[in-house]
């Protein structure tokens, strides 16, 4: 005790160790290591207490053509803003062709002989006159055809080539004495079947004086007129077309020196045809007409029509059947079928003759549709009720066959022999989503990246609540995914309730339907959000119904989505360590 | 032997002179509070500088500068009170803020206060002379003064702690002022009677810079709908030769030139200062200090007046992210809206001057002496600075023993609206002499970095005086 006190009396009475000691004790105090602000402090932050939420505001307006985009598929496009599909297709070369008559027409020769002279009857010096009066040449023209084709059916009319018939008036007098020196409007009536520029009427005028005492005089036989449809027999056929008459009257001159005639004097009247190639006809033909009619791939279609629940139901789906049709034989096309996800079959689709022709075979009864319309000649249109069996679940091609394509021989047309025509045919597939009351088509985009933007901040419940603006004439259904950044489902971890249904509008800008809509995202596994979420898969069922059955998704249809609200429960962590 | 026996204490002394400067140079660090430890410590004779009427033992002469250095920080909030310990060995931090989830509410919001003060004080006597006449005891000081005080209001942490939806903060209380000033004081004392004793000290001042920021308005409302805050706050300068430094895009107010220093103010004030011995061993003591005013010239205000309001980011692009109203694009322009709120704009419709009384202080306090025991007394004081929205009261209970004449030291508790603490005075007072060191807050725990880690309480003074005689 005695030495603690003098401890304690040395420090009073020696001031500076005094004040040492205190110094020390003011300073030194006690250090407290764990506050060491020279190491690293958490910098991770809690805000917004047991809940935060707040405005987030509205997004713009959303097109459907920043969604559907024309350029993610060079089968998408858009007319007048609405949307709809085309493929184009090609039937192969489809030559047509009748082959050429082989032989040459055959025409018989008539003949006239009139004596009026004979052997013992006086003679006379000078000209005598003779009148024909409707003289028949003794025989019916007639003529015959072989080597005809078998595409050829009947004929009514040949056209010739270097076809002429050689008229010949002269008189038969061996003595030479008789010569003939005039015709006075002699008048060839040829029957009807001779086709002939050079005739007037079917007739050929000979009229004046003949110094050669012959008269030979050709003429171009364009044509054979067999005046109606005469059936081809074992490839040919038999025509009698009808007499040749004479009219009007010659005159010979007589030189003769003897009393009476040595020989018998006749007038003659011959016709004789050269050789003839038919280069055309007129009748009725069955070519032989093959068409192969290329398959159009759906494929590169937009995401939107990719997933296996996309059905179609296109109020007036169109095939669009684009002929170029040469010859001049209209063609039927019977029992065509087209193929897709289902097959329908059509019917009849007529070819018209010589034209460009379009025949749009259409759902409905007329085409309504067409934004690349042909100039052409005529169009049909031919209604097939349940064309959309083709494209209900987008098929992977659409085919077209036409098993029976054959010239319509209800009619006679003409066409050139042995001639290739090419007919040319393309067609389109038209999907113009104008749509019925069962179309379901399914959108699906992914919002990702998110890891890097929420790896330092942990939520364990987030609420976002919004009104969408609609005026895209489908219901649509949301369904929400989480993945991480390898794709991996976290539904197991991370629970997110959506609002699955979003009202249709009214497809104009007049008629916007609200929809109120609420996502709430929840964790399961805490802190998944912050440390795996990386992506949302977002799938939007987009489907028809009856009340929105006829309305179009066109390009200028839109979302809002606004006053969006968003509220955080338990407060939102944020790591602003640099780690 | 006894000559080298001397001879020896001398040189020790030296030394312990010596490193006892040392260490208490080495021990002003931070700032600190005046020194109420001093109340009742007879043998300190700048006691007048807390009434005016207390007499020093002897006349003096202060060591230049250091005569008198009283440097300190008050607050009644703390680093522990903003930094938690993780308690996670696992964890790589040791340390985390009382943002951090781990920190739950009711904890962190339980240590704020409804005003949460954090305040700066460095006074420096440049010079001191006091001395006994006939009359009483005269002093002359030159002193140079600066004080810094800030509100942070319990609103603003519960905002950042618990900031929720609707609900509205108003952190109008949100302010910080700062004020230097040299002072010039003559003061007499003198004994009226056996028992009362009287002190007066007038002082002349000089204004060498005043600042004042504070918010008149700062609600956050936050509702699902809206998010808005309206602020409303001035900014007053005044320091000689200066303006304000403009932005040059927007004129809002981002810094001040110094063209040419020069005088800031000049103001008057009057220490008034009673004791009165009630009975033998009790004295009673009462003092207002500071009673005076200063006018403040060259002042420069700037004020601002906006609200902000976010209502949601519009047309958020969807599909195109590099769209000018892109939610980046529109953050930064919320961001740029938010700084707004801390702009201040020149106002040049008002004077140049004004006049604002100072931060007037009254200080009662009781002293009894043990009668058993003479050299030990015990005392009661309490000081209230009267400062608007920063005034502060501090009750102490001190304990002043003095067991030979050499060395007088105080021990006390004192609760003030910063807290509580412990403080004490030593004094060493040898006859030509007197050396004192105190402090009002024992630092309990400090940092390796020797920031106190359970309240802002800090302040030291130390100072040497010559005695004259």
């Amino acid at each position: 005790m005695k030495r603690k006190f003098y401890s304690i009396s040395i420090l009073l009475c020696n001031p500076f160790k005094l004040v040492a000691v205190v110094v020390l004790f003011l300073l030194a105090s006690c250090v407290d290591h764990g506050y060491d602000l020279s190491k690293d402090i958490d910098l991770t932050f809690k805000l917004g207490g047991d809940s935060i939420s707040g405005p987030v505001g509205s997004t713009d307006t959303v097109f459907l053509s920043k969604i559907l985009k024309v350029d993610q598929s060079d089968m998408l496009n858009t007319y007048q803003n609405k949307y709809y599909l085309v493929k184009n297709g090609n039937a192969e070369n489809i030559n047509v062709s009748v082959k050429k008559i082989t032989s040459s027409p055959n025409v018989n020769t008539p003949f006239y002989t009139y004596t009026f002279l004979r052997t013992g009857d006086p003679t006379y010096k000078g000209s005598l006159s003779f009148p024909l009066n409707n003289v028949q040449l003794d025989q019916s023209m007639a003529m015959t055809l072989t080597g005809i084709p078998d595409e050829i059916k009947s004929l009514h009319a040949l056209s010739l080539e270097n076809a002429q018939a050689t008229i010949t008036v002269k008189i038969n007098d061996a003595s030479g004495t008789v010569n003939l020196t005039h015709l006075s409007n002699m008048v060839v009536t040829f029957p009807d079947f001779i086709v002939s520029s050079d005739l007037t009427d079917h007739k050929l005028v000979l009229n004046g004086d003949i110094p050669g005492g012959v008269v030979t005089k050709t003429i171009n036989v364009q044509g054979i007129d067999l005046g109606k449809e005469t059936a081809i027999v074992d490839h040919g056929l038999n025509f009698t077309g009808g007499a040749v008459y004479l009219n009007g009257g010659f005159t010979v001159n007589s030189s003769n020196n003897v009393s009476s005639m040595p020989n018998d004097v006749s007038f003659s009247f011959s016709m004789n045809f050269s050789a003839m190639t038919v280069s055309a006809a007129t009748g009725e033909f069955d070519p032989n007409i093959n068409v192969t009619v290329d398959p159009v791939k759906l494929n590169n279609l937009p995401d939107w029509l990719q997933d296996e629940s996309v059905k179609l139901d296109i109020y007036n789906p169109e095939i669009k059947l684009d002929v170029v049709n040469p010859i001049n034989i209209p063609v039927i096309v019977k029992n065509a079928s087209i193929t897709g996800s289902g097959t329908v079959s059509i019917p009849q689709l007529y070819i018209d003759a010589a034209k460009h022709s379009v025949n749009y075979i259409t759902r409905q009864k007329a085409m309504d549709f067409d934004p690349s319309p042909i100039n052409a000649d005529i169009y049909h249109t031919t209604q097939v009720s349940n064309l959309n069996d083709v494209i209900a679940t987008i098929p992977k091609q659409i085919s077209i066959t036409m098993p029976s394509v054959k010239a319509d021989q209800s009619v006679e047309h003409s066409i050139e022999l042995g001639k290739t025509y090419t007919l040319d045919m393309h067609y389109q597939v038209l999907i113009p989503f104008t749509f019925g009351g069962a179309l379901n088509i399914a959108y699906n985009d992914t919002i990702d990246d998110l890891h890097k933007n929420l790896k330092d901040y942990y939520a364990s419940e987030v609420v976002v609540t919004g009104v969408v603006c609609s005026d895209i004439p489908l219901d649509l259904t949301l369904s929400v995914t989480p993945v991480d950044s390898q794709g991996n489902d976290l539904s197991q971890y991370l629970t997110i309730n959506v609002t699955k249904d979003i009202a249709a509008g009214g497809g104009s800008t007049t008629s916007v339907v609200s929809t109120p809509i609420s996502v709430a995202i929840t964790e399961k596994q805490s802190g998944i959000i912050k440390e795996k979420l990386n992506a949302f898969i977002l799938k939007v069922g987009a489907a028809s119904s009856s009340a929105t059955a006829g309305k179009s998704l066109s390009s200028d249809q839109f979302l809002i989505v606004k006053n969006i609200h968003a509220k955080i429960v338990g407060g939102v962590t944020v790591d602003l360590n640099d780690n | 032997m006894i000559i080298d026996k001397q001879l020896n204490l001398k040189k020790m002394k030296t030394k312990n002179i010596l490193f006892g400067i040392f260490i208490c140079l080495m021990s002003v660090t931070g700032y600190a509070q005046d020194l109420k430890s001093s109340y009742f410590m007879k043998s300190d004779n700048l006691r007048h500088d807390l009434n005016p009427a207390f007499m020093g033992e002897s006349g003096y002469v202060s060591f230049p500068v250091l005569g008198n250095v009283n440097v300190g920080t008050q607050g009644n909030v703390g680093l522990n009170d903003f930094l938690y310990k993780t308690n996670d060995a696992s964890s790589q931090y040791k340390l985390t803020t009382f943002l951090s989830p781990t920190v739950s509410s009711d904890d962190f919001m339980g240590k704020i206060k409804k005003k949460n003060r954090i305040n700066a004080n460095v006074g420096l006597t440049l010079f001191s002379f006091g001395a006994t006449t006939k009359r009483g005891y005269n002093t002359f000081q030159l002193k140079v003064k600066s004080s810094t005080q800030t509100i942070l209001p319990y609103e603003l942490f519960d905002f950042m702690k618990n900031g929720t939806s609707n609900k509205e903060y108003d952190l109008k209380n949100l302010s910080a002022r700062s004020r230097s000033y040299a002072e010039l004081s003559v003061g007499h004392a003198r004994h009226i009677n056996k028992r009362l004793d009287i002190g007066i000290k007038l002082k002349a001042l000089v204004g060498i810079a005043n600042a004042e920021a504070k918010f008149d308005q700062l609600q956050v409302t936050l509702s699902d709908d809206q998010w808005q805050v309206h602020s409303r706050g001035t900014l007053n300068v005044n320091l000689g030769g200066s303006s304000f430094r403009k932005d040059k895009k927007e004129g809002w107010v981002n810094g001040i030139n110094v063209d040419k220093a020069g005088v800031a103010g000049w103001g008057g004030a009057i220490d008034l200062g009673a004791t009165y011995k009630v009975i033998d061993g009790l004295t009673a003591s009462a003092a207002l200090l500071d009673l005076g005013m200063m006018k403040w010239t060259t002042m420069l205000k700037a004020s601002s007046d906006e609200t902000f309001t976010f209502d949601g980011f519009s047309n958020i692009p969807v599909k195109d992210d590099g769209k000018e109203n892109s939610i980046s694009n529109q953050w930064t322009g919320i961001r740029d809206d938010l700084k707004k709120l801390g702009h201040f704009y020149e106002d040049k419709t008002v004077s140049s001057s004004h006049a604002e009384m100072l931060n007037a202080t009254l200080n009662l306090g009781a002293e009894y002496v043990l009668p058993s025991y003479k050299k030990l007394s015990f005392g009661i004081l309490s000081s209230t600075q009267f400062a608007g929205k920063y005034t502060s009261t501090l009750a102490m209970l001190s304990a002043n023993v003095r067991p030979i004449k050499l060395i007088e030291a105080s021990l006390n508790c004192n609760y003030s609206t910063y807290g509580t603490s412990f403080g004490g005075m030593l004094s060493i007072h040898p006859r030509f002499f007197t050396f004192f060191i105190g402090t009002d807050c024992f630092v309990a725990k400090v940092t390796p970095q020797y920031v106190p880690v359970r309240s802002a309480n800090v302040n030291c003074c130390i100072g040497l005086n010559f005695a004259i005689y």
